[in-house]
């Protein structure tokens, strides 16, 4: 070879050496050799073979393997390699790589089986950082990921960057990105990247197909539960479901009928546990009644002003039961009254069909032992008061409902209030008071001479219990026939708990008692000598025994 | 090592097999702990949960997912409807249904299902198991395409029918017809109800590797017992039908993953309209309210989920929040008295909720979490129904998942 090239002349050499530097060039200069993997971390037991040996050795902590090295690691070992280019490989425990290619522009490890994470610094150009297992061929793009090989398989997980997987002989990649694991399996077959966050305790394909369908049924089972949740919040915030004073659930449901064109009749039915209670109302008014019924509703418990109502009552039935035993009051002959209020403080009522029936009702009268007999005109009542109560007593609220707020009756004041010529309170159909006009002329205050008063056995004596703490009374009739009424009046909010006497602190009566009792609901037990240890139990908004009148 | 575990289990789970195959899905959790509603504690309680599905696949073709889901609450959670007076909350629920499912080569999966559940809840003292007055029955049945063309992207179309019927609950005014205390055309069984709902859902890649759920659904609700109310508060021949439409959608991202730390958040959107055609008689007030029902919800949720240790038995940390507000159209607010205003009523509720897990063996977690939640109005009537109110519920216990 020398001499022949010797006897070659000056170009022939010259072209022979750039032909030599070319071929030297297309085949070397791409393969720049990068330098060796350093060991910079050694954990347990690993060993290395250099190429072309077929002896195992130790690895050691700063040791350079070259390339073609191949590495093993025991159990429970681990080495960190470190390349020229800037790479870290950790190689795990129960694993076995080559370093295939340490060249500049490309480094290529061969994974026979276990893990390894790569953690792959920003590739310049057409640098490339390949790792190859059995199955697959990982190409990377400036990552971090782990590599796993069995014998069923590699899997990678791509914690920075991405990752492209191609099974040998495959025609497509699957891209990984950050956050995603994919594998191919022995068989070629593939498992497609899927997100790390969407990932159960399972993982196969199987797994997740049905912790998927799983899935989907049980947000469809979500959305039907929801619907019924939502019927009952409905049921709720209508009031139809409460607790009642002793912790009892109460269904409650409140309703209009109107049986005739002139009359309406407010219904309220009370369910507990193995008991139905009732609550109507059946007023007749003096004409037809419209559509809107507030129209002659909003004056039935009285009107304030000069100008008369238009619609009023001239006949009501109210009654209170457990379908057993029964409160029921009667009512007839009704007609307007009306009130005015004049300097002394008086009441002069008059009758506005027949103006010559008057008459004026002393309004506060002193029976010299220190007690004073109050007229109320809204009530048609007498009571007796002491000198310390004489202010709240004579303070009368009566609702406008035009402002739905309440205001004290005052000097001057005209007030129009429905009297009845006829009335009878039963107890399960016993008469215990009853009275009937005394003359031919309509009631104006069937407290006074006007009506003629009947009791169960000639007398009935009012007793009032009031719990110190809670607004919590209870009035008792006892009848001259020893037999008892009794109505035990509780507030309570919408979990049972009665109001504190502190929630009417100086609002004892009149208006404002009336406006802070509207804010509660108002639970009334009645029991009498007829009911033989039963009870009728009603929890009613007290706006309706308000506008019924029977709130006064 | 964990990591190769984890790695060669799923692998080995991957391998695609000629025979019927059963996976089993499992989820499992026990706790107890106490809620507390505007600072008043219950009674310790106790929460239960099991879902079971013994997913067998036939072959590639077919596949069937039976599946029991059953529940015990033995306490108030924040979620809860807790406004409604209610004493104590005791509830369980159990499920049974079955789905059929045809695969074909192209990513499209049809299926058909159908089943069964029940609802039981003791709400007061007076109520035993099987007696309660909202316990409630449903039966189901649906159809769904799911087409999947790409590892992230996913279309499906579902129909389903459901009937919802409170066997306890009967309109008391129904049984007073015959004593002069009912009107004419009251029906008992008011609140049973028939549903036909369309549902339209997709998953899709979103920008910095995450994933993005949309749905929307359209449901046709009808009362056939309940009839409406008009404005002299009689009722009348038409009965009560409900629309209900919803959006929704969801993205989830990985903030950074790294080996053995994972972190991720999503964020999530939802808008619901109700257009109900009853109307409401206040009789207290003799008002009536039309279109009672209708409402429109606007709901955010946000969720931050840190994952740590190895992917097949991580511990967790999750804190997740949620912000939504209900407006009703044409109903009106109250005073405290109840008091009609101008305004139209709306109920703001925000929650949020803190929790954490940790693996003590291969697929159970030691769990605990800790909600908070409040409730607001602009409507001041609270007689019957509480609105403002807010409530925490502390749970710990065990979860199990296979």
């Amino acid at each position: 070879m020398n001499l022949y090239v010797k006897r070659m002349g000056v170009v022939q050499r010259g072209i022979l050496r750039a032909a030599g530097a070319l071929v030297f060039l297309c085949l070397f200069a791409p393969r720049i050799y990068a330098g060796p993997a350093v060991v910079v971390q050694l954990k347990g037991h690993a060993e290395r073979k250099l190429q072309g040996s077929n002896d195992w050795a130790l690895v050691e902590l700063g040791e350079r393997l070259a390339e073609g090295t191949a590495v093993i690691t025991g159990e429970n070992s681990s080495v960190d390699l470190d390349l020229d280019q800037g790479h870290r490989l950790r190689v795990t425990a129960e694993a076995h790589l080559t370093l295939s290619s340490l060249q500049a522009e490309k480094t290529k490890t061969y994974l026979h089986k276990g893990n390894v994470l790569s953690k792959v610094r920003p590739l310049k150009g057409q640098e490339k950082f390949m790792i190859q297992t059995p199955s697959a061929v990982c190409a990377v793009r400036g990552t971090e990921f782990w590599t796993g090989v069995s014998d069923k398989g590699t899997a990678v997980q791509v914690y920075k960057g991405m990752v492209g997987m191609l099974a040998p002989g495959g025609a497509s990649e699957l891209t990984i990105r950050a956050g995603e694991s994919a594998g191919i399996l022995s068989d070629g077959s593939v498992v497609p990247p899927r997100s790390a966050a969407t990932r159960g305790a399972s993982d196969s394909p199987l797994a997740r197909a049905a912790r998927h369908e799983v899935s989907l049924d049980m947000t469809r089972q979500e959305v039907m539960a929801a619907a019924a949740a939502e019927i009952r919040l409905a049921e709720y915030r209508e009031g139809k479901s409460l607790i009642d004073v002793e912790g009892r659930r109460v269904r409650l449901e409140e309703y209009i009928m109107r049986p005739r064109p002139n009359e309406f009749k407010f219904v309220v039915l009370n369910e507990r546990k193995d008991q139905l209670d009732y609550f109507f109302y059946h007023g007749t008014f003096n004409r037809t009644l419209p559509a809107d019924l507030s129209v002659a509703l909003r004056d039935v418990s009285g009107r304030f002003g000069t100008t008369a109502p238009d619609y009023y009552l001239t006949a009501y039935e109210m009654g209170q039961s457990n379908t057993r035993d029964s409160v029921r009051d009667t009512a007839s002959g009704g007609h307007l009254v009306k009130i005015t209020i004049d300097s002394n403080g008086d009441y002069v009522l008059t009758d506005p069909t027949d103006p010559s029936n008057t008459r004026t009702v002393t309004g506060v009268e002193d029976n010299g032992d220190g007690t004073y007999d109050v007229y109320n005109p809204l009530a048609d009542a007498f009571s007796i008061v002491t000198a310390d109560q004489l202010s709240d007593a004579t303070r009368f609220g009566v609702y406008m409902p035009e402002t739905r707020t309440f205001q004290n009756l005052g000097e001057g004041d005209t007030y129009w209030k429905t009297r009845f010529n006829s009335y009878t309170h039963q107890i399960n159909n016993n008469t215990k008071i009853s009275y009937a006009a005394a003359g031919a002329a309509n009631i104006l205050a069937a407290a006074t001479h006007d009506a003629n008063w009947t009791y169960a056995g000639g007398f009935v004596l009012p007793v009032t219990t009031i719990d110190p703490l809670t607004l919590d009374v209870t009035i008792t009739h006892y009848y001259g026939d020893g037999t008892f009424e009794s109505y035990r009046t509780v507030l309570i909010d919408d979990n049972g708990h009665v109001a504190p006497q502190s929630a009417f602190a100086g609002v004892s009566t009149g208006a404002d008692y009336k406006g802070e009792l509207l804010k509660w609901n108002y639970e009334q037990q009645v029991s009498a000598t007829e009911f033989e240890g039963r009870k009728i139990d009603l929890v009613v908004e007290p706006r309706i025994f308000i506008q019924s009148g029977l709130i006064q | 090592m964990r990591k190769a575990l984890f790695l060669i289990v799923s692998l080995a789970c991957s391998e695609r097999a000629a025979a019927v195959e059963v996976k089993p899905v499992i989820d499992a959790q026990i706790m107890g702990g106490q809620n507390y509603y505007n600072g008043a504690e219950s009674s310790f309680g106790g929460v239960m949960s099991l879902t079971a599905s013994p997913y067998t696949k036939f072959n590639d073709r077919w596949s069937l997912v039976p599946i029991y889901a059953g529940s015990y609450r033995g306490t108030q959670q924040v979620a809860d409807l807790v406004g409604g007076g209610t004493l104590f909350q005791d509830s369980q629920g159990h499920i049974f249904s079955s789905k059929l499912i045809r695969s074909f080569f192209n990513g499209l999966k049809l299926k058909v299902w159908g089943g069964y559940g029940i609802d039981l809840l003791r709400e007061t003292q007076n109520e035993n198991w099987g007696r309660g007055l909202y316990d409630s029955r449903r039966v189901f049945g649906g159809a769904e395409g799911e087409w999947s063309w790409a590892s992230d992207r996913t279309a499906r179309l579902a129909y389903d029918h459901y009937r919802i019927g409170f066997p306890n609950y009967a309109s008391l005014e129904s049984s007073q017809i015959n004593a002069g205390l009912g009107r004419e055309l009251s029906e008992p069984d008011v609140l049973n109800n028939t549903n036909h709902a369309l549902t339209l859902g997709a998953r899709t890649g979103l920008p910095w590797n995450g994933y993005a759920d949309l749905s929307a659904s359209y449901t046709l609700r009808q009362y056939p017992d309940q009839h409406r109310v008009i404005a002299s508060g009689d009722l009348e021949g038409e009965t009560r039908h409900d629309n209900l439409q919803s959006l929704s959608t969801q993205g989830t991202w990985p903030v950074f993953v790294k080996s053995h730390k994972r972190l991720f958040t999503s964020a999530g959107y939802t808008w619901s309209r109700l257009d109900s055609d009853q109307n409401n008689y206040d009789t207290a007030q003799v008002t009536l309210n039309p279109n009672f029902y209708s409402y429109m919800t606007h709901s955010l949720n946000h969720r931050w989920t840190l994952l740590m240790g190895p992917d097949a038995s991580p511990w967790a940390l999750n804190l997740n929040g949620s912000l939504s507000r209900q407006t009703y159209a044409d109903r009106r607010t109250q005073d405290a008295a109840g008091a009609y205003g101008a305004g139209a009523t709306r109920v703001d509720s925000a929650y949020i909720g803190l929790g954490g897990s940790y693996p003590i063996a291969k697929g159970f977690n030691l769990a605990a979490n800790a909600y908070f939640g409040w409730n607001d109005s602009n409507n001041q009537d609270n007689r019957v129904y509480r609105y403002h109110y807010n409530t925490q519920t502390y749970l710990m216990g065990f979860t199990y998942a296979y």
